[in-house]
């Protein structure tokens, strides 16, 4: 500034004025450079809300006040709602609006005052509950993996229960909610939380109990930084999941409690992480047992298809065929053998009737007729047979004595004696034996007469012969086909005639 | 409760095993589809173990001198 000045007064004096824009701007730097950033306490007046979501208010105390903007991007970020007479403490930088010439200060960052005081006196009680062991990890207590009754202390209204049921329904089924409702913020709300979870604990009305709320400025957290909950967290038998707040916010109750979540939705998801877990598990595990065994058996139901459609199978008549050919060919066999049986049968039957035939009385007599002529032939012969044997056999004895006499008479006088007589003995038995031979003889020459065909034609048998051949006509029939025939008498012969009467023609 | 969770787990423990050894290939189909059985079996017990609550939503009512109740939350009063 010194040297400016010592530089533009030689020259002319209106050359050494800056235009208000260009002392806007060097002020501008100056608060800038030195009031950038700067924290400031003040109350809250005049606010403006512009639709735009930027907002204008002034930050006052008992002797000043300064004008402050706190555009948009900021004020969403601020854990609070600024109202009108809030005492705060705004985070920004000093800046000078040009077009009308003011200083104010734009607001990055604002939260309540009295924060201090409220920070020390939680830091003392965190302290003191760590020495008393309530954050200590060997007091957590493991949360069910499968907790069927879940209790939710918090607002029954707002964000927080909708969030929850929202997610837990989404995840699963297999939950049943017990919302327990108390106040989150305000002076009861200790309390209340405090208590809730005595009473959950009491009755044991749940498997685990999730204390939840959203996120708001650490005096809205007030409640669950206080040391009834936290002792009410730390004596509680039912394992708790902490859910207060964002999750830059760390409140106490998330230091006692059994498992934080950053947020209400997370606790839910926690809660029931294990039976989600599980259940898509069991599920994978379905899918898999079932794919699998539907592979097994798709790959045994082919193979038997494939066996099925084997030719051997598809067309039985190929393994049968070679038995069914054979059965045809033993019925044929059977069917020639029972046609040859009968046959057979038949033509036994045909030659038992004749047979039959041949043994009737009328044929049988034909037979014996002729065999009796053939008797009566050879008995005729009989005797003279007989005598020439014996005649013979009694020469060859004698000449056979005689010899054996004469050899015998030279020296064996004493035998000619017994020699005679014996040849006297066997003359008389020569005798007898041809008395008696002879007499038998006569007997059968008696015999023989009695049956001579000869002595039967005396008694008036005849025999018929052809005429042609001379043979003896032993049938009607053929001596009906013979016409004539020569017919032998014991007296003699005479031809015969057959006339119309064959009946008469046979009578002798 | 300690000892149903140890039911549960033991009865997860036999199904991973009784896949893992249907995945392995050399199973007979007999023994196969017993597997079948048995895991079929275990996995309608453990759903029915993890699905045994019945998505019943209740807020508790507190009386003074007397136990809590619980009647039907009303879902709708939520947004």
């Amino acid at each position: 500034m010194e040297q400016t000045q010592t530089k533009l007064a030689p020259a002319n004096p209106d050359e050494g004025a800056l235009s208000v824009s260009d002392l806007t701007l060097q002020i501008k730097g100056l608060l800038r450079s030195r009031f950038s950033p700067v924290t400031v306490r003040g109350e809250i007046s005049n606010l403006k809300r512009q639709a735009s979501g930027h907002m204008y208010f002034s930050l006052k105390d008992a002797n000043s006040q300064i004008s402050c903007a706190l555009f948009k991007g900021s004020a969403l970020k601020l854990n609070m709602i600024p109202k009108e007479g809030d005492e705060v403490i705004a985070i920004g930088s000093v800046d000078v609006y040009g077009p009308r010439g003011q200083y104010q200060l734009i607001v990055s960052s604002m939260r309540a005052a009295g924060l201090g005081a409220l920070l020390v006196k939680l830091q003392k009680l965190k302290e003191k509950l760590k020495s008393l062991g309530y954050f200590d990890s060997s007091h957590k207590k493991p949360l069910p993996p499968f907790p069927k009754k879940i209790a939710v202390i918090t607002s029954p209204t707002g964000a927080v229960i909708r969030d929850i049921i929202h997610v837990l329904k989404r995840r699963t089924k297999a939950f049943d909610l017990l919302v327990c409702p108390v106040s989150v913020q305000g002076d009861a709300c200790p309390e209340q939380v405090a208590q809730m979870i005595e009473t959950v604990n009491a009755h044991n009305l749940a498997d685990v109990i999730i204390v939840a709320r959203g996120g708001g400025s650490i005096e809205d957290l007030y409640g669950f930084n206080s040391e009834e909950v936290a002792s009410a967290i730390f004596k509680s038998k039912i394992p708790i999941i902490s859910a207060v707040g964002h999750e830059t916010d760390t409140t106490i109750a998330d230091c006692v409690a059994d498992v934080r979540a950053p947020t209400p939705s997370a606790a839910a998801e926690i809660v029931l992480g294990e039976t989600i877990k599980y259940e898509e598990k069991l599920t994978q595990a379905s899918k898999a047992l079932n794919s699998h065994i539907s592979y097994r058996l798709s790959e045994v139901r082919s193979r038997l298809l494939s066996f099925l459609s084997h030719p051997l199978i598809a067309s039985k008549d190929l393994i049968l065929s070679e038995y069914i050919q054979k059965k045809d060919a033993l019925l044929h066999k059977l069917d020639l053998q029972i046609s040859q049986s009968l046959t057979q049968k038949k033509h036994l039957l045909t030659v038992s009737k004749e047979r039959l035939g041949a043994l009737q009385p009328k044929n049988q007599i034909f037979t014996l007729k002729a065999r009796l002529a053939r008797a009566a032939y050879s008995l005729k012969k009989r005797p003279e047979y007989i005598s020439d044997t014996f005649s013979r056999r009694l020469n060859l004895a004698k000449r056979n004595l005689a010899g054996a006499l004469e050899s015998s008479l030279f020296g064996l006088k004493e035998k000619e004696k017994a020699l005679s007589r014996t040849q006297e003995h066997l003359s008389k038995l020569m005798h007898k034996l041809a008395t008696e031979k002879n007499e038998r003889l006569k007997t059968l020459l008696e015999n023989l007469t009695a049956v001579d065909p000869r002595t039967l034609m005396k008694k008036g048998y005849a025999l018929v012969f052809s005429q042609k051949t001379g043979s003896i006509i032993l049938s009607k029939e053929a001596l009906e086909s013979e016409g004539c025939a020569k017919l032998k008498m014991h007296d003699g012969e005479t031809l015969i005639q057959v006339t119309d009467q064959p009946t008469k023609a046979k009578e002798p | 409760m300690t000892k149903k969770e140890l039911k549960f787990e033991e009865a997860f423990e036999r199904l991973e095993s009784i896949l893992e050894k249907m995945n392995s290939s050399n199973v007979e189909l007999e023994e196969a589809l017993n597997l079948y059985e048995e895991a079929d079996g275990l996995i309608s017990n453990c759903s029915k173990k993890l699905k045994s609550a019945e998505q019943k939503i209740e807020m508790l009512i507190q009386k003074r001198d007397a136990a809590p109740t619980s009647e039907p939350f009303d879902e709708s009063t939520l947004s």
